[in-house]
């Protein structure tokens, strides 16, 4: 978890690089991919659960922007940019692949895998498994977008601006979503967790 | 401090402070939100909802890709983009036959410039213009000042620094002799560009020190604060920045200049310091700690990299504490206990030993 203020001594930092890294400077290149290889193929694959298709993805992505350093334009962000790219190879990678074989194509309503820690906090408290069906039940009602937006915006520590070139949503529909996920767990979740005697602290 | 009176169960949910607090990710000496719920008792019941929401929000990470996975990926492609590609070369060849006659002229005028820069003809034609543009220390105490851009420079002795008296509106140019720590305003549009002898370094907003005397077989930069660029100047014609001489410092970082081998190296400073200059970080203490989190904790305070195999060293634990010592006592001690040993290469430490029982 970052502060704010981390957050954006970071952007800059990174901006910073993608300078270099546009006047062709390999180290700078090298740090940004380091830095950011294992973030994107974890977000990759949680659209589509298929390693090596995420992993050629990812190779295609970083490769293109060294090839094409010399035409690459500015950006806000670094992280968003490349969550951004990914995201749009994939889909449209999956799309096609599915006129060769029958592969499971993630269109507009892609898919998005998220799990929640909390059941296996759950479980390690020998929660009932009755409550954990109930809990999985309440889990399942966020839709993928919802899902996707809580895993930028909590897991990755983005702002909601990176989150609206990522997602190429506006910024009112990344604030709703955020909050109506917020309000659906608090809603249900709290609904299940205080009927039983069960305090998470 | 921010004021949280008004805050809602959400606006604490979305606050990073609050968050940490909630994961327990705060040092065990900040006790703001102990404090804070205890001037606020009206608030407990918020405060836990926010706290369990935040519990709840967690997402639980993919094990998919192991970390030799990773590394072998990020390998191929640094292998699949060595040098030129040839996809772009193939786009270039297109427009070389029309580009070829533009270049010439173009490359022969930049070559008159960069001839004129290298020596110090074109330092000499500032200073013989604008007296108020030289900078000489020939006392015994380091003097510090200011240059019209805000940048604050402190020169030591021996030490003499010339600039033109305004800078343009490209860029920031001085030239060095001697040793000088400077803390460079920022300013994006134009990056500050120190010319020391056969090298240059190029900052936007940092702080760093150089050393370029005369006398010395080297010259070395160290950076405090930001980034910085350090590359040669050769002089040769087409070879402003070439890929191989340029390198890329982050704070406790330094490159040295061999002025005889024509070297540029990249290593640490001599003592590096802390990033965070908040005095909780001075006292450390492992309890039966793994070996990733000790080095991840000092990889966080002074941000050098530290590189070990996870694997062999996956059943290494350390018990210490630490208060003044510095990074390379710590880390004497940290591989005294794992019977491993370190070494600084290209401004990171690799450590290395046969791991634990």
């Amino acid at each position: 978890m970052k502060t704010d203020d981390q957050i954006i001594t970071e952007i800059t930092e990174d901006t910073m690089l993608w300078q270099a890294l546009k006047r062709s400077d390999k180290a700078a290149y090298e740090i940004l991919l380091k830095k950011y290889y294992a973030i994107v193929l974890n977000y990759g694959v949680r659209f589509y659960r298929d390693k090596e298709f995420v992993k050629d993805a990812v190779q295609d992505l970083f490769t293109e922007i060294w090839n094409r350093r010399e035409y690459l334009g500015d950006v806000v962000s670094v992280k968003s940019y490349l969550l951004q790219s990914l995201r749009k190879n994939i889909i449209r990678e999956s799309s096609r692949l599915k006129w060769f074989r029958e592969a499971d194509k993630i269109s507009e309503d892609h898919d998005f895998n998220v799990e929640f820690d909390i059941e296996t906090y759950l479980i390690s408290r020998d929660v009932e498994t009755e409550m954990l069906k109930k809990l999985r039940l309440e889990l399942d009602k966020l839709t993928k977008r919802q899902r996707e937006a809580i895993f930028l915006r909590f897991n990755q520590d983005l702002s909601y601006e990176e989150i609206t070139i990522i997602m190429e949503i506006n910024y009112r529909s990344v604030v709703n979503l955020i909050h109506e996920a917020i309000k659906a767990i608090r809603k249900n979740w709290f609904t299940v967790l205080f009927s039983s005697f069960l305090f998470i602290y | 401090m921010k004021n949280y009176t008004n805050f809602s169960v959400e606006d604490f949910i979305q606050d990073a402070y609050f968050r940490q607090w909630a994961f327990d990710e705060l040092n065990s000496d900040d006790t703001f939100w102990e404090n804070w719920i205890h001037l606020n008792p009206e608030k407990v019941k918020i405060i836990e909802e926010a706290k369990s929401l935040v519990i709840a929000l967690k997402i639980k990470p993919l094990d998919i890709f192991s970390e030799s996975e990773i590394s072998e990926g990020i390998e191929a492609i640094l292998n699949g983009t060595q040098s030129d590609n040839s996809k772009v070369k193939t786009i270039r060849y297109k427009w070389l036959h029309i580009a070829a006659s533009v270049t010439l002229i173009l490359g022969l005028g930049w070559w008159f410039m960069e001839k004129d820069r290298s020596n110090n003809a074109y330092f000499d034609q500032i200073t013989a213009s604008d007296p108020k543009a030289i900078h000489k220390n020939n006392g015994r105490k380091p003097i510090t000042f200011e240059l019209v851009d805000g940048s604050k420079i402190t020169l030591e002795t021996q030490s003499e620094l010339r600039y033109g008296n305004e800078f343009g509106d490209k860029k920031r140019e001085v030239f060095l002799i001697g040793e000088a720590f400077f803390e460079v305003k920022k300013d994006s549009q134009r990056p500050f560009l120190i010319y020391t002898g056969k090298l240059v370094t190029k900052v936007i907003g940092t702080s760093f020190r150089i050393k370029a005397y005369e006398q010395d077989n080297n010259i070395s930069v160290s950076v405090r604060t930001g980034k910085v660029t350090v590359y040669r100047q050769d002089g040769k014609l087409g070879n402003k920045q070439s890929l191989s001489t340029e390198i890329v410092l982050i704070p406790n970082q330094k490159a040295v200049f061999e002025k005889e081998e024509n070297l540029l190296i990249k290593t640490l400073v001599d003592s590096p310091v802390s990033l965070n200059d908040s005095p909780k970080n001075t006292i450390l203490a492992f309890e039966e700690t793994k070996i990733s989190e000790v080095f991840n904790r000092l990889e966080g305070i002074y941000g050098i990299k530290i590189g070990f195999d996870k694997e062999v060293f996956s059943k290494c634990s350390v018990t210490a504490h630490f208060n003044n010592e510095n990074l390379y006592q710590k880390l004497d001690i940290i591989c005294e206990i794992v019977r491993a040993k370190y070494e600084v290469i290209d401004g990171e430490i690799m450590i290395f030993g046969n791991g634990c029982q």
